[in-house]
């Protein structure tokens, strides 16, 4: 009567810890074996991306350099990692090195906020080998840990110290290269750097006028700039950055497709598209006494003589702003001061725009109080204004490529220009 | 039922349950390989003591909502030798083998980061179950500051003190001695390290619960040592330090009567270990100040001379003198040689000015009373006549009609008219020299170059 029961089925045909110790030392062969180890790109939660060379070894020691600053890419820094199963295999970098800087909750240590840091990770779960790639999951964050194997010349390239030169290349490059450009299936996009944040953005126009502007996090790699995760730009995946032989940026897609970037003067889409009351500016300002460097204008001599008619009479210029305050209504406002004073002298105009065109009507002189008819802004300056019609344009400096100065021409007179750096006021 | 049973046990199988048994062979250990720290830490820690050390990241030790970085791996041998040097190794000495094995965790657990708590302060250490002891912020550490290697060893000592206690607890009498002032608030901006000092708790935290402040007693104790410990109660009001003192007694003694350890020893253990290894110093003194004698009531008297040689050598107050002068002269006036005046000291709160005079060949003295207060925090002196005057002869004296006119005149308003400081002289001595401490006196306050002081002579 009694049942003979076979053995219980094992649904996946080994027992769970069999299975368990199969995956972690296929995990952990994989990244000890990669013989010249690893470069990686990871991203964080608050800032940006981070890039760092790794080599694993079987002892549980994990060697690396980071792209987090000078030092750190050229001081190699061991730590131990461990590989533990919790819901899923993970890779727990559990004594402290680079990759815990951005993790790291004390503000002092790389400014990240108290009790946060950069909202990063250091333990990661498995997500896929593939290739030459291991690839990880942030285990709180759920950012991306992507290894890809290095070759014996990046290892040893990383060893020598080549690592901060490829960064510092990179660096002066977007520090005196600020607009640039490139077409991807015909569609005009301007690529931006943040290099602060570790993060870029490629910017196109869409039919209806507005930007359309898609961003991602970005580490350095060893003679490239790599986007992590990858960017899609109309379908096409865009992957990393190198600068050419010839000192050209160039960019490639996943596909390996090389696109030149094209370094221009001023920003790649017209001011008008920038500049209203309810835009991304609303104000070209100039500070202090000088105007941007570099820009030749009829407009300089009026500005030249207003400071020396300043001067003559012992006050000096705090600012000058031309500014749309409203659908309709846009002021010039002159501030500046005596002693420790600082003063006011304004005017309001109503405005319509057109295209690229402002044209200003209905001049009301000394709005805020009576500076403005008392001398404090000469006769040349306030003509100019008065029912006047302006292009409005980017302006370019030759003596800065990365200046954003706003630029509003006078009707049919190319060489005469009211410019100043532009802002949201 | 019986019959259910039967036919139930009949047409039971053996179940075949080799699939359900985990095979531990195969486990899975994660930590596979020894380093050089490992090494130390088994031949130091565990072989020794059994304890084990958790250096290698592990979320489940700690708040698993909070970003919590691990510690350098070459912090984790200079914080452990602390540990076994600071703490293990001085109650072993003191306290013996079995002690110090019975009782310690047996799990240290250590993170590079602190512990951010939602109010913004943070977290340096925790305790579990007397198990496991786990310690934060370790990879700022300096272990060349011995006050930076204090901290963590303090916390060390604070939560094993609450092991012991789980084990024994504190004597009844602890809690009662600062009872109307424990607070579950204590890190609300009205307890502050002053108001709690004041309170007489020997840090904020004390006034969370008797058992911390008995945690917290004992830590600083052992650690920040005895001339710490009493400069913080000479710097206090007289009722806290009575607190203070009375705590301390309760610590002492509960170390001797449960699990016989000599604390004293205990103490001067942990203080040579920082001291020799890590350049521990004690603090600067503070009791060895006059005004901690008097309100200490260590002082018997002082006397004023000036023919006295170390006037001379010290320097003497001209104002001081021109008093004394006008004095002697009146005395003199009606028959009397003053030789000196003397300041008793009865207590605390009471000063008895005696003046020394002869007729003849006779020595007379004269006394009048007068009540003390003296600052702790400034040693600010204030003196009130005290009345009725004291009965016996030297009072009688002082009443005589051809004695008192000239104390009235010129002795009492210049005593009670003005806030004197209580100093050591000359002010300006280091403790350095041979002869700091030895005269004691005071000085008007404001105006140092007004001033009495003669040699101390002690109770």
């Amino acid at each position: 009567m009694g049942c003979s029961k076979e053995k219980t089925e094992l649904v996946f045909g080994e027992a769970p810890e069999e299975r368990i110790s199969e995956e972690l030392a296929q995990w952990k062969s994989a990244l000890v074996s990669a013989p010249n180890g690893w470069i990686a790109g990871m991203g964080t939660s608050a800032k940006g991306g981070y890039g760092f060379y790794m080599k694993f070894t079987d002892d549980d020691k994990v060697s690396m350099y980071s792209d987090y600053n000078a030092a750190s890419a050229k001081t190699s820094q061991t730590s131990t990692y461990r590989l533990k199963w919790g819901m899923k295999g993970t890779l727990i970098f559990d004594t402290y090195n680079y990759l815990s800087i951005m993790q790291d909750p004390v503000p002092g240590v790389a400014g990240g906020a108290a009790g946060k840091g950069y909202q990063s990770d250091v333990e990661f779960e498995f997500a896929r080998l593939s290739g030459d790639s291991a690839i990880f999951t942030g285990k709180k964050y759920q950012n991306t840990l992507v290894l890809v194997k290095a070759t014996k010349t990046q290892e040893e390239q990383f060893q020598k110290g080549d690592y901060e030169t490829s960064i510092a290349k990179f660096n002066s490059f977007f520090n005196t290269n600020a607009y640039l450009k490139l077409s991807i299936n015909n569609v005009v996009q301007q690529v931006a750097f943040d290099l602060a944040n570790k993060s870029l953005s490629f910017t196109s126009l869409q039919e209806d006028g507005a930007f359309n502007a898609k961003s991602a996090k970005f580490y350095y790699s060893m003679n490239t700039i790599e986007i992590l995760d990858g960017l899609v730009i109309d379908n096409i995946v865009m992957k990393s950055f190198s600068i050419s032989a010839n000192g050209t940026l160039v960019a490639l897609d996943a596909a390996g497709k090389e696109y030149n970037i094209e370094v221009v003067d001023k920003p790649v889409f017209p001011f008008e598209l920038y500049f209203n009351y309810n835009k991304t500016y609303n104000a070209i300002y100039i500070e202090g006494s000088k105007m941007p460097a570099g820009v030749t204008s009829d407009f300089n001599t009026l500005w030249n003589n207003q400071i020396a008619n300043y001067t003559a009479n012992n006050v000096s210029m705090i600012s000058m702003t031309f500014r749309l305050i409203s659908s309709k209504q846009a002021k010039l406002e002159v501030w500046f001061r005596s002693g420790s004073t600082d003063y006011l002298a304004d005017a309001s105009y109503d405005y319509v725009i057109s295209g690229n065109t402002i044209k200003l009507s209905n001049y009301v002189p000394s709005v805020s109080n009576a500076n403005w008819n008392n001398g404090w802004v000469i006769t040349a300056i306030k003509n100019y204004f008065i029912d006047a019609e302006f292009e409005m344009a980017w302006v370019t400096s030759s003596t800065s490529k990365s200046a954003m100065i706003g630029g509003l021409i006078k009707k049919n007179t190319p060489t005469s220009f009211f410019y100043g750096n532009v802002k949201k006021m | 039922m019986i019959c259910v049973f039967a036919l139930g046990s009949l047409l039971s199988c053996s179940k075949d349950n080799d699939n359900l048994t985990v095979d531990l062979t195969k486990y899975n250990p994660d930590i596979t390989a020894q380093n050089d720290v490992d090494k130390w830490l088994t031949s130091n820690l565990v072989n020794p003591y059994n304890i084990e050390t958790v250096y290698r990241f592990e979320r489940n030790f700690t708040d698993v909502n909070r970003d919590i970085s691990p510690v350098y791996l070459q912090q984790v041998e200079p914080m452990m030798n602390a540990v076994l040097t600071t703490y293990l190794q001085p109650y072993e000495k003191i306290g013996g083998k079995t002690f110090i094995k019975t009782y310690t965790p047996k799990q240290f657990v250590l993170y590079g980061s602190p512990s951010y708590n939602t109010n913004g302060s943070i977290t340096l250490g925790t305790a579990d179950n007397g198990r496991r002891i786990v310690l934060y912020e370790l990879n700022s550490l300096d272990f060349n500051n011995p006050a930076a290697v204090k901290r963590p060893v303090r916390t060390i000592h604070h939560e094993f003190t609450h092991i012991l206690n789980q084990n024994i607890v504190i004597p009844p009498a602890f809690e009662q001695i600062s009872k109307a002032d424990y607070t579950a608030d204590w890190t609300g901006a009205a307890n502050t390290a002053a108001v709690a000092k004041s309170l007489g708790f020997v840090s904020q935290y004390s006034r969370s619960s008797f058992g911390e402040d008995f945690a917290e007693m004992n830590a600083h104790l052992l650690v920040e040592g005895q001339v710490w410990f009493d400069n913080y109660c000479a710097t206090t009001s007289p009722a806290a330090a009575a607190k203070l003192r009375e705590k301390e007694k309760l610590v002492v003694s509960y170390f001797k009567d449960y699990y016989n350890i000599d604390y004293r020893a205990l103490q001067a253990e942990v203080q040579r270990v920082l001291k020799e290894e890590y350049g521990a110093t004690d603090p600067v003194d503070q009791t060895k100040t006059f005004k901690a004698y008097l309100i200490g009531n260590k002082v018997a008297s002082f006397t004023f001379n000036p023919t006295a040689s170390h006037y001379a050598t010290y320097g003497q107050s001209s104002s001081f003198q021109t008093v004394y002068d006008n004095y002697k002269t009146s005395m003199a006036s009606k028959g009397w040689t003053v030789q000196s005046i003397q300041f008793i000291f009865a207590s605390a709160s009471k000063m008895t000015f005696r003046c020394v005079f002869t007729s003849g060949t006779t020595t007379y003295n004269a006394d009048y009373d007068f009540n003390m207060s003296v600052d702790y925090a400034t040693g600010k002196t204030q003196f009130t006549k005290a009345l009725p005057e004291g009965s016996g002869g030297s009072y009688n004296n002082g009443g005589n009609e051809s004695i008192k006119p000239a104390f009235e005149a010129y002795i009492l308003p210049y005593l009670t008219n003005r806030v004197f400081v209580a100093s050591f002289f000359p002010t300006a001595m280091t403790a350095s020299d041979p002869d700091f401490g030895k005269f004691g006196g005071f000085y008007v306050d404001g105006t140092a170059s007004n001033y009495f002081y003669g040699p101390i002579v002690l109770k």
